[in-house]
């Protein structure tokens, strides 16, 4: 092959390697989890440009769309919702797009656990049932509803864009056999926790899916959000609890204020057993779903051994 | 022979006074359930096989098997969460294969677990006594 030969081929290449993943042909996708974020770049390759607008660490129990987050969401295509009541701020984005982007709950599509109301929230008062019961919005820590919705955006990336259907068909085979990979790891690990040693006392109360997957029996500090303090009254209990059941570690969350789990370790004689990532994408280890997951269990499970 | 009785009454009382200064926290929980005879039964379909099965991320009972089925008695604690037990197999044959691995708990029924692999195969398999 001759030099000028050689660049004809190279050159294009290279420009083409500069270009951003998704180009102006590519389906605009504005994402309010960072879960559905990962889930869509994985599944949509190159035919998605998608915008994150939760970011890694970022609380999506206090998050509040800013006006360039709403700009975007009413630019794009596909508007990816966690659901289950996480998105306290919906009626800003349906405001904001116009229902003009197709909006999509993954969440509610997913089998549900249901969780205590925090009394002291508006939203999650009005949104409970007879009983004070809430949907529990964080599906994501089960990697088997991860591997759902994973199939969720799939379909809908190809309803919206039938043309690249076998390239969504074959990201998505792709992206569910790690998953599948990932669940048998997360499975083999908590294996080497007797099954009574499964307690969780965690910072507030987003481990019920992947406590339901695993075998844990699960205690939070808080309710479901982030937003408020727990009472003297449920820490005593929580307290009480952790002594009866010689928990031997309990669990900070990495947007949390771990002074109340803090207290808790002194007063009971169990130590902090790590941070978890319990809401979504985080930055180093938990950048990543796989890397969420395997940093959250081993953490979980090496701490109780 | 007073300081003696003297000395002999302290040393309870100095015990007694110090275990109080010491925060107690139960005895752990897990502890509650005792160790369970259990008889372990290992078939496979497709003769011969390498096995391993783990308990608690250690090895319980491994070997090589020319017989279909192998079996062994061991003893674990049997809390009313139950127990998982991981199982590993593998055979020379490229042909899918079922091993099943029985678990008697001493004065218990049966409980039966079955998992299908080719060359390999490698599960969690929980077994919970019924109530």
């Amino acid at each position: 092959m001759t030099i000028r030969k050689g660049l004809f081929i190279f050159l294009p290449l290279a420009f083409l390697a500069t270009l951003p993943a998704g180009g102006a042909d590519a389906l605009q996708v504005a994402s309010f989890s960072t879960i559905l974020t990962e889930i869509a770049r994985q599944v949509g390759g190159n035919h998605v440009s998608v915008a994150g607008l939760v970011r890694p660490g970022q609380d999506p129990h206090e998050y509040q769309p800013t006006p360039d987050d709403l700009k975007k969401a009413a630019d794009a295509q596909l508007i990816l919702l966690s659901g289950k009541h996480l998105e306290h701020y919906l009626e800003k984005v349906q405001q904001a797009t116009g229902g003009k982007g197709e909006s999509l709950s993954v969440g509610d599509a997913l089998p549900n656990l249901k969780m205590k109301a925090d009394p002291d929230e508006p939203e999650a008062k009005a949104a409970a049932d007879r009983n004070g019961m809430i949907d529990d919005p964080h599906w994501w820590n089960s990697v088997v509803n991860v591997e759902r919705a994973t199939l969720i955006v799939r379909d809908e990336l190809i309803k919206l864009d039938p043309a690249n259907r076998a390239d969504y068909e074959s990201n998505a085979k792709a992206y569910l056999a790690k998953l599948s990979q990932l669940d048998a790891w997360a499975k083999r690990k908590v294996a080497e926790l007797p099954r009574d040693m499964r307690k969780l006392v965690t910072s507030h109360d987003a481990f019920q899916y992947l406590a339901k997957d695993y075998g844990f029996k699960v205690y939070a500090i808080e309710g479901v959000s982030t937003e408020t303090e727990p009472s003297d009254r449920h820490i005593a209990e929580l307290i009480d609890e952790i002594k009866k059941e010689a928990v031997k570690a309990i669990f900070l969350e990495n947007t949390l204020n771990p002074k109340v789990t803090v207290e808790i370790t002194q007063e009971t004689g169990a130590r902090i057993g790590g941070t978890l990532y319990a809401d979504g994408l985080g930055e180093g280890d938990g950048s990543t779903y796989d890397g969420m997951v395997r940093h959250n269990i081993t953490t979980i499970v090496d701490s109780l051994k | 022979m007073t300081v003696m009785a003297l000395l002999v009454l302290l040393l309870p009382l100095q015990r007694l006074t110090s275990h109080q200064s010491t925060p107690s926290l139960p005895p752990p929980a897990r502890n509650s359930a005792a160790n369970k005879k259990l008889h372990l039964e290992l078939t496979s379909t497709t003769v011969p096989f390498k096995f391993q099965v783990s308990y608690a991320g250690k090895p319980l009972w491994s070997g090589e098997s020319n017989s279909a089925t192998v079996a062994t008695d061991t003893e674990l604690r049997f809390p009313p969460e139950g127990i998982d037990l991981v199982l590993d197999a593998s055979w020379a044959q490229d042909k899918e294969t079922a091993v099943r691995l029985a678990l008697t708990p001493e004065g218990s029924d049966t409980i039966v677990k079955t998992v299908w692999g080719t060359m390999s195969a490698s599960e969690v398999l929980t077994f919970t006594q019924e109530k």
